[in-house]
């Protein structure tokens, strides 16, 4: 049967007027927080601040119900650390720096084993007890220590967990695969979450690696992308590399002069690594072009 | 969506249990579930709870949906029975007679010819899914949306010889589904 354009037209208008796309409420956008709400919940949220890889919904709920059974039998103090770097004492002595935007959980009396949980980062100061070892849990992780000072960076969002010690001794252990490392002073171990390995390097630049203390970002021979991740996680924002290239180019810069975000990217702009920009919340760098 | 992008984000729900990848999916998939589930049910309320219910059903499904082979048509039948199955159950309350049969007061076209199966309808939402974004976005302003050139012009924030472009660029390909429909 022959169709005309006027037919055609015809079916095309029965079609569009058979249906339309969702608007307002209905929009897909206003109707996540209902889905989300519907099949997530609250508890699936508690626990993914304290587990890294989530298995069935069924075991979730399983720890969700121990993670608050736990809570009200041993009544866990929690710190968070915002926009500004927190100092804390614990009540054995431990003193415990905390980098922007992570936390601390630990409970309020000790047990046994001095447990504390890290999401984020920290530089830990541990008072020597022999008889009651030092334990920093993370979401897949734990550092014993067996004296004195370390720092861990433990970001959620981040690949991989570092532990780096300054002073003393402390045993890395892998949770999963039960593999340890002992670290020395000037040793560095790096966790990787989505391999599961567990690896030993010898930092030449500890002190790099604590210069948050300080407030301070040292760059050395660094990745476009390690800046983005830890100007990202310092900062709590989120940075995005638009060009592939530019996330292996290598800078060297140092910051010590608690310069805040929008410093550090105008000046490493201004020194031709990258432009940036911000929109919607999140930052975009750009390869630079040399147009200008 | 791109096949290849949908597939990435059906194996990361899988194996990471992802709500972010499954997010991504939503935001994807969610207009073109929702705009089935109205063709066969006519009112937002339903098609809304109806489309929740299906991603309900997907999220927990993820361990099998990357095996599946055809993703878009599955999810165009789950939508399908989950509409279905409302609007049964509606019915025992509402009385409601459901219109399936689009009908014409105009007699120059034959009844067969104006009944849109569910068949072309599917194809016409795989098609309008897959034009390009700024197209797909006039056509629905101008088309659906009944908005003036002018109005559409202001909100995408584009010429209205854009418009006129992208909307012809629109009703070409759609105009072309149709015609291949009714050849084959």
């Amino acid at each position: 049967m022959e169709h005309t354009e006027e037919r055609i037209v015809k079916i095309l208008e029965k079609l569009i007027a058979s249906s339309h796309a969702p608007q307002g409420q209905y929009s897909a956008k206003a109707t996540y927080p209902i889905l989300r709400k519907k099949i997530f919940g609250r508890h699936l949220i508690f626990v993914r601040r304290s587990l890294a890889a989530a298995a069935t919904i069924g075991v979730l709920c399983v720890m969700a119900w121990w993670g608050y059974q736990s809570f009200y039998a041993t009544q866990t103090i929690s710190v968070y650390a915002q926009s500004n770097i927190r100092n804390i004492s614990l009540p054995d002595g431990t003193r415990i720096t905390l980098n922007r935007y992570s936390s601390i959980t630990y409970p309020k009396k000790f047990k046994e084993q001095r447990e504390v949980s890290l999401n984020g980062e920290a530089y830990f100061e541990v008072e020597h007890d022999s008889r009651h070892p030092f334990v920093v849990k993370t979401s897949t992780i734990k550092v014993e220590d067996l004296g004195t000072r370390f720092n861990i960076s433990a970001y959620q969002q981040s690949p991989t967990i570092t532990t780096a010690l300054i002073e003393g001794s402390v045993n890395v252990i892998d949770n999963i695969h039960r593999r340890n490392i002992l670290l020395k002073p000037g040793e560095t171990a790096l966790y990787n979450k989505k391999s599961q390995q567990l690896s030993q390097q010898t930092a030449d630049r500890i002190s790099d690696d604590i210069a948050w203390r300080s407030g301070s970002f040292v760059f050395e021979h660094c990745s476009i992308s390690e800046v983005a991740e830890r100007l990202s996680n310092s900062f709590n924002v989120t940075i995005k590399i638009t060009d592939k290239t530019l996330s292996d180019y290598h800078i060297n810069a140092k910051f010590c002069h608690k310069e805040d975000l929008k410093t550090i990217l105008d000046v490493l702009q201004q020194a031709g690594y990258f432009n940036y920009q911000l929109t919607n919340n999140q930052i975009l760098l750009y390869k630079r072009t040399n147009s200008k | 969506m791109t096949d290849t992008e949908v597939r990435k984000l059906l194996r990361q729900m899988k194996n990471d249990d992802s709500q972010r990848a499954f997010h991504r999916f939503y935001d994807l998939t969610y207009d073109r579930l929702f705009r089935i589930a109205y063709y066969f049910c006519k009112r937002e309320e339903w098609a809304q709870e109806i489309v929740l219910d299906v991603f309900m059903n997907l999220w927990n499904q993820r361990i099998t949906l990357p095996e599946i082979k055809n993703i878009e048509d599955y999810c165009f039948v789950l939508t399908k029975n989950a509409a279905l199955n409302y609007i049964s159950k509606e019915s025992k309350y509402t009385n409601n007679e459901q219109e399936t049969v689009i009908e014409s007061a105009d007699t120059s076209c034959s009844p067969e010819e104006l009944f849109i199966s569910e068949e072309l309808f599917a194809i016409y939402v795989k098609a309008l899914d897959r034009l390009p974004q700024r197209c797909r976005e006039v056509f629905i302003h101008v088309r659906e949306e009944k908005k003036s050139y002018d109005q559409t012009a202001k909100e995408l924030d584009i010429t209205v010889n854009t418009v006129s472009v992208q909307l012809q660029k629109a009703e070409n390909k759609l105009k072309e589904l149709i015609r291949k429909f009714y050849d084959r």
